[in-house]
């Protein structure tokens, strides 16, 4: 994984100089994922728009109303959490119930997540604050996005959260710098949160009541996943498309398949545009005119119906793009606070369940991507399959190993990239002594998802350069002729 | 190419090629091919390796 083996000292995001002008104005309402791409790994800054320094103070009105001088319970203000829902919290201590909620999440174990994570789960986790349904206090939604635009990184532990109430462990770590708690990394240097706000100049908050909850409550690292997974799967999508017309002019095969005609008689979006991708790589092409004749009647699989897999892991993908733009914006939160209804509801919105589907998802459609090009891989490197290029696209074969171990590596991704599409969000354990008996587990989705992404470049790159190697062997015009 | 010539591949699959060998010489006698990957893997990343075909074929969908 990119993050393992820190320790003491952690590199930052290689962040490009960019000109820090353009902020991300966040309101709860319009947040892209190219939005959550520019602050989390191109560091553009964000900041709350006038319309959600609005909302949140009416929310938080609202909060203040049901905190103090109402004689009802309302969970996670003047009640415990979870199980302890029936525990009645007296007005004296709703500050403290608060902070005790941060510390007693924080227990997520095993390496950090990567940094533009945490980021983006700062953004989002602000992105849902302005909204003005949780009730958070204006000050604290600031302190947030001045750690964000400052470089402050929270230290937060990758194991942990079963994806409900949504990303409450990672969340609590996120969270406790804001409280000069926790532990965050500034400038690549681990500091307790008391010493990297120090560093940042900023100081500490003490958190009023539901301010925790709003904090913790919510989906913010299984989205980021997504988000940040959705940006990179974009390009590998066009890149797939590319790598396969390179095989398939190594391979002499056909452009037939690719024309317009057939797409229309089943017409699925993604297969529409894969097959139009391929047909205009392949346009004025020589090697294709000089084989149009010959005797071969049809291409294989990974050829032929690659319009048909392209196609289907591009319509998964938008599919899973649909889902996390809804959430990059929604009020994952319990209690919501309904300001026009002047309500706070218990709801179960913090549920994981649709964004751990998409992220599974989102690991499928490129991890069946990579299948396909480890397919082209194998018909470029074996004589049996490569109508006429030699064993292994190498001169001097024997002494030469060539390109046989290139289609290993690709098959060993592939193969690990198969036992990470097992998905995680069809398992549930109850927590919370029952009360919490249905979770999504989609930070597993999202974390393997985030290997199958990562691992996705290198399958492409060895596919993409026995690609390229065919044509030194080819010395005559015609496939039937092979090479000389 | 220099063994096909003067056949070609279309042209968006030309400057796809060259984009590769850009980032990977051709190889020859064996070599260590890890950081071959990676330089390849890496224009896939950031991005740089579509964007040098794109111009060329005009916008993939």
């Amino acid at each position: 994984m990119p993050w393992q083996g820190l320790s003491t000292t952690r590199p930052g995001l290689d962040w490009p100089q960019m000109a820090l002008s353009t902020a991300v104005q966040l309101s709860g309402e319009d947040l892209t994922i190219d939005d959550v791409w520019a602050v989390a790994v191109e560091r553009a800054p964000a900041g709350l728009s006038d319309s959600a320094r609005d909302q949140i103070g009416r929310a938080r009105a609202l909060v203040e109303r049901a905190a103090h001088g109402m004689s009802e319970h309302t969970y996670g203000i003047n009640t415990g959490f979870g199980r302890f829902v029936s525990r009645s919290i007296p007005e004296e201590l709703t500050a403290e119930l608060q902070l005790r909620l941060l510390r007693s999440h924080a227990c997520g174990v095993g390496d950090p997540y990567p940094p533009e994570i945490v980021r983006a789960a700062m953004l989002l986790r602000a992105n849902a604050l302005a909204k003005g349904y949780s009730g958070a206090r204006t000050e604290t939604v600031e302190l947030l996005v001045e750690c964000l635009n400052g470089g402050l990184l929270p230290h937060v532990p990758s194991r942990g959260s079963v994806g409900a109430s949504g990303d409450l462990a990672p969340l609590a770590h996120l969270a406790l710098p804001l409280v000069g708690e926790g532990e965050a990394w500034v400038e690549g240097t681990r500091l307790s949160g008391a010493e990297a706000l120090a560093a940042l100049g900023l100081e500490p908050i003490s958190l009023e009541a539901k301010e925790g909850l709003s904090l913790i409550n919510g989906t913010q690292f299984m989205a980021s996943f997504g988000a940040l997974a959705l940006a990179r799967a974009r390009r590998l999508v066009k890149t797939a498309d590319i790598a396969c017309a390179l095989s398939l002019e190594a391979l002499q095969g056909s452009r037939g398949s690719f024309l317009p005609q057939i797409h229309a008689a089943r017409p699925l979006p993604g297969q529409i545009d894969a097959a139009a991708n391929i047909l205009r790589l392949l346009e004025g092409s020589a090697i294709i005119e000089s084989h149009r004749w010959c005797d071969k009647v049809q291409d294989a699989y990974s050829l032929r119906c690659a319009p048909q897999v392209h196609g289907a892991s591009r319509d998964l993908l938008a599919y899973v793009e649909a889902t996390v733009s809804v959430e990059l914006n929604a009020a994952t939160d319990n209690p919501l606070v309904l300001v026009d209804d002047e309500l706070l509801l218990s709801n179960g919105n913090f549920h994981g369940q649709p964004v751990a589907f998409a992220l599974d998802a989102l690991a499928m459609a490129v991890s069946e991507l990579a299948n396909i090009s480890e397919r082209r891989v194998e018909r470029l490197v074996n004589p049996s399959l490569s109508d006429g290029l030699p064993a292994f696209l190498t001169v001097d074969g024997g002494l030469n190993s060539g390109f046989m171990i290139p289609q290993y590596v690709a098959a060993a991704l592939v193969s690990e990239n198969k036992s990470l599409c097992h998905p995680a969000s069809v398992d549930s354990i109850p927590t919370s002594a029952g009360q919490e008996d249905h979770v999504s587990m989609g930070n597993a989705s999202g974390l393997k998802a985030w290997q199958v992404i990562a691992k996705r470049n290198p399958c492409w790159l060895s596919s993409s350069w026995p690609e390229r190697k065919p044509w030194s062997f080819w010395r005559r015009s015609s496939r039937a002729s092979g090479y000389a | 190419m220099e063994f096909l010539a003067p056949l070609e591949p279309g042209l968006g699959v030309r400057v796809a090629r060259d984009a590769v060998r850009a980032l990977s010489p051709r190889l020859t006698d064996d070599r260590p091919l890890a950081g071959d990957i990676e330089a390849v893997a890496a224009a896939i990343r950031d991005g740089s390796f579509v964007e040098a075909v794109e111009p060329e074929v005009g916008g993939l969908c």
